[in-house]
């Protein structure tokens, strides 16, 4: 079963961490802002290969003679690592600042120069762990609402609401006024005014919900969308729209994987204010009775519900599945069974 | 008594399986199932399903533990002719959970330093050397580990690349003086010691070594567990592919066995035949669909345009979805066959699953088939996802029980032998199909049901296109004769060439499929969902 955030306050945590092991750089609680490093690492930027035995002439007895430095030495431009003595003397030296990092059977293998990978903070947040030796856990907590699918990158930007309809009447002089702007277009979006849409210049697009027939779900798009309620033709839950009309005019990120319960998933959220809101941990509730949750799969998607009642043993469904389920309160007349998988908890 | 007990850690749940000997010989006594979540608290969720699966908390004798759960291990083959010594590699990968990222033939001019920075690209996992035959070539390999140890000291990955070498062992002293003390390289013996010869038993313990290494990093109660089980752990693929090794050599009908192994996120085909070594072949299995992949193609009913595709998107940010309602459970079949199509195709171009291979039986195991709601589904979207030739029955493993048995088979080589021999496999029926260059409609094949004596109880006629299921029961005394008309072929040989058939029970039947190969099927929509409608009602789906 996966979670939900749709909260006021839930902390949303990034992961930002290099793929290698590094130096972390921050510490649990400090504050950091958007392009701050939180882990940094170094490698060599080039190799050079240097075999001893064939390009000195020698026999392999004689590499100890001949070799000046010790695998692992630190090297100076023009360093001798290897001498051989004789009416021709002959000269191996290092070319830049470096290492000898491997002298095995006269093979020697030296590394230069210095490339670094940094993992930055893409905005500003608070470290809530530390992950040893790879990076951070990156928390915000303020206004969340989670979505199903997010099409294209992070961005940000001030989020607007607007009817369809009112798009498609505006004067195109207006458009100018969307430009960077997080919109929410609140209610289906057809083929002819996408075309509208994609000329926007939007740092993103939030729908409720959209179907393959629009191409914006297979084109290369020219911004992010996100659907808060996954595909097909669902309308928004009363919670996630309370929360986003809430949001509105303030600058929002969406993210696309934020950590939430056991998955990582696209969330919307504000801009946090550090300083009048501090970070307070929650503990994730366990799915149980009195839980509110969100319904999933037709014909329920997006109803919700209040547990009523969960099963121990499976349960057989209509179409002859076997799962583990749970009764659930709708409203004061609807009850239904639903298999605990197709249920989101709801973390608020 | 002996009580054994073999777990299973996979990507979100503990599978445990409890079998004794109460009755004389082992059975399958218990079988629970603990949902787990981010590895977290896996010792407590392990725990858990011991009790469950055993409630009285007696001795256990001995257990076994396999491992699916984890990323796909990025890895490296390097070997130093990409006919032999990459082939066996490839083999001795594909039980491990690997992604193969390249792949490196030290004969393909790289030099030294080039070579060093395409390993370092690819930032894998595990790196495994083959190199050649004995006594053949030394040197590219010896440039090859002297990379991999440059990589070993220069790359700081947060859990090192582990190095698998299996090789040559004109080297195997000289490596050793030189990593034998790097608990990041692996040793083996040659998988390759001749052209003509591959030994993949020679590399098992380094590769089991490298993959606990990555699995114990990724998973950090996995080595206490270990320890507080006294057993390590190994890949569920590889526990696998010990019983099927098992299976192939008992099989007597001289055929392959097919193991089709369907868990969230992974399909692995393992087949065996007799005592040659058990093919592995994974693929990855997911939701990601396009228009292009048609995943309506197999609907029984006609639903509104795009609907497999809604479906399918859903799905992917929701994977864990039980398809509740019929036309969910009629999109996700529909997929399954689709999926299973494309793995197909990648197993065709390596060479595999041709119009000659005829396994028998096929047995489907894995969490994902819980998605069909009854056998004759399941049946029905496996045929159509393999397109088998020949004759061939399918059973299906229910509880996974061939992990538990593969897991305990090091420590119990009875157990598995008198489990299976128990009646695990659930039979879901035998499929005869029958391909014929003649059109629709026209008569393929006779099947007649005659006593041992010839006394002739029923004949029934096959018409190319059909699938049919035949209520009938063949034993010692009655028996099933294929008669095909002279261009049919039964996968017997030749086509014309008919058999006899004499074990197929009542509750099952005999099901044949004469639908073609490739399945022909109606180009418009609602009349091929008909059809496939009828295919399901005519095997009591």
């Amino acid at each position: 079963m996966d979670t939900l955030l749709l909260s006021r306050d839930y902390p949303v945590e990034l992961e930002v961490a290099l793929p290698c092991k590094g130096k972390v750089l921050v510490r649990t609680g400090q504050a950091v802002k958007a392009g701050e490093p939180i882990a940094e690492a170094s490698f060599p930027d080039h190799y050079q290969f240097f075999d001893l035995v064939h390009e000195f002439g020698i026999k392999p007895e004689e590499i100890a003679n001949v070799l000046q430095r010790h695998e692992g030495d630190a090297l100076n431009e023009g360093d001798v690592v290897a001498l051989k003595k004789g009416f021709v003397s002959r000269y191996f030296w290092a070319s830049e600042n470096g290492a000898l990092i491997l002298a095995r059977d006269g093979r020697l293998t030296l590394a230069y120069g210095e490339k670094k990978m940094i993992a930055r903070a893409p905005y500003d947040g608070i470290i809530s762990q530390i992950l040893t030796g790879k990076g951070a856990l990156l928390a915000n907590q303020s206004m969340v609402v989670q979505g199903q699918l997010l099409f294209g990158k992070r961005c940000s930007g001030p989020f607007a609401r607007l009817d369809p309809e009112e798009l498609a009447k505006q004067p195109h002089r207006l458009d100018k006024d969307l430009k960077g702007t997080v919109l929410w277009l609140d209610g289906p979006l057809s083929a002819k005014l996408w075309e509208r849409v994609k000329g926007l210049e939007l740092a993103a697009l939030v729908l409720a919900s959209a179907t393959p027939e629009l191409p914006l779900l297979t084109d290369k798009l020219p911004l992010s969308v996100m659907l808060m309620m996954g595909a097909g033709d669902a309308t928004l839950d009363e919670l996630s729209r309370a929360l986003l009309m809430d949001m509105l005019g303030m600058i929002v990120i969406l993210e696309p994987k934020a950590r939430s319960g056991h998955t990582e998933r696209p969330v919307l959220f504000r801009v946090w204010d550090q300083e009048s809101h501090p970070l307070v941990a929650k503990t994730l509730p366990q799915l149980q009775v009195g839980s509110q949750v969100r319904l999933l799969g037709k014909p329920y998607q997006g109803l919700l519900a209040k547990v009523e009642e969960i099963s121990n043993t499976p349960e057989s469904f209509a179409s002859g599945v076997l799962a583990r389920a749970a009764l659930l309160r709708v409203d004061e007349e609807t009850l239904v069974r639903l298999p605990v998988n197709n249920l989101e908890l709801i973390l608020s | 008594m002996q009580n054994y007990i073999g777990l299973e850690i996979a990507a979100t749940e503990i599978r445990a399986w409890l079998f004794d000997d109460r009755a004389g010989s082992f059975e399958l006594r218990g079988y629970a199932i603990e949902s787990y979540f981010a590895k977290e608290g896996l010792n407590e969720t392990v725990q858990r399903a011991i009790t469950q699966v055993q409630p009285g908390g007696s001795q256990v004798t001995a257990y076994g533990l396999t491992i699916s759960a984890g990323k796909p291990i990025r890895t490296v083959l390097i070997g130093v002719s990409s006919v032999y010594s990459l082939d066996a590699t490839r083999a001795l990968a594909a039980p491990f959970y690997t992604q193969i990222v390249d792949e490196v033939d030290l004969q393909d001019g790289l030099n030294v330093v080039e070579q060093l920075e395409r390993l370092l690209r690819t930032d894998a996992d595990l790196f495994i050397v083959a190199g050649g035959f004995e006594e053949g070539s030394t040197r590219p390999v010896l440039a090859a580990l002297d990379n991999l140890g440059v990589m070993l000291k220069a790359h700081n990955r947060s859990v090192p690349p582990q190095i698998v070498y299996v090789g040559n062992s004109l080297l195997t002293a000289e490596i050793q003086k030189k990593y034998g003390r790097e608990p990041n390289f692996h040793l083996g013996g040659n998988i390759s010691p001749t052209s003509h010869q591959t030994d993949l038993g020679a590399g098992m313990e380094a590769m089991l070594s490298a993959f606990r290494r990555i699995r114990r990093a990724e998973f950090s109660d996995l080595p206490s567990l270990e320890e507080n089980l006294k057993i390590q752990s190994v890949p569920s693929l590889l526990a696998q592919r010990r019983m099927l090794s098992f299976l192939g050599r008992i099989n007597t009908t001289q055929k392959p066995v097919l193991l089709l192994s369907i868990e969230p996120g992974l399909v692995s085909a393992l087949t065996s035949q007799g005592s040659e070594p058990v093919v592995v072949l994974p693929q990855p299995w997911d939701y990601t669909a396009t228009v292009q992949d048609e995943p309506g193609l197999f609907n029984s009913q006609l639903l509104e345009t795009n609907a497999n595709l809604i479906y399918l998107m859903n799905k992917q940010a929701h994977k864990g979805f039980v398809p509740v309602t019929v036309e969910d459970q009629l999109i996700e079949q529909s997929w399954f066959r689709i999926a299973l199509r494309k793995c197909c195709r990648v197993w065709r171009e390596r060479g595999c699953f041709d119009e000659s291979y005829i396994p028998e039986p096929v047995i489907l195991t894995g969490s994902s088939l819980a998605i069909f709601g009854k056998d004759p589904q399941l049946l029905l979207a496996v045929m159509d996802g393999l397109e088998l030739h020949g004759i061939t029955t399918y059973v299906l493993d229910e509880n996974s029980v061939i992990t538990g048995l593969g897991a305990l088979a090091p420590v119990n080589a009875l157990l598995g032998a008198q489990v299976i021999d128990s009646g695990l496999f659930r039979n879901l029926g035998t499929v005869v199909t029958v391909t014929s260059p003649r059109k629709a409609g026209q008569s393929v094949l006779d099947v007649e049901l005659r006593h041992k004596f010839g006394a002739q109880f029923e004949t029934y006629s096959i018409l190319k296109s059909e699938l049919r299921h035949l209520d009938v029961e063949a034993n010692t005394d009655q028996k099933l004769h294929l008669l095909p008309k002279e261009e049919s072929d039964l996968g017997l040989g030749a086509p014309g060439v008919g058999g006899t058939l004499n074990r197929i029970n009542l509750k099952t039947g005999l099901i044949i499929d004469a639908r073609g190969r490739p399945l022909e099927m109606p180009k418009d929509n609602r009349a091929r969902a008909a059809v496939v409608a009828n295919w399901l009602s005519e095997l009591g789906g």
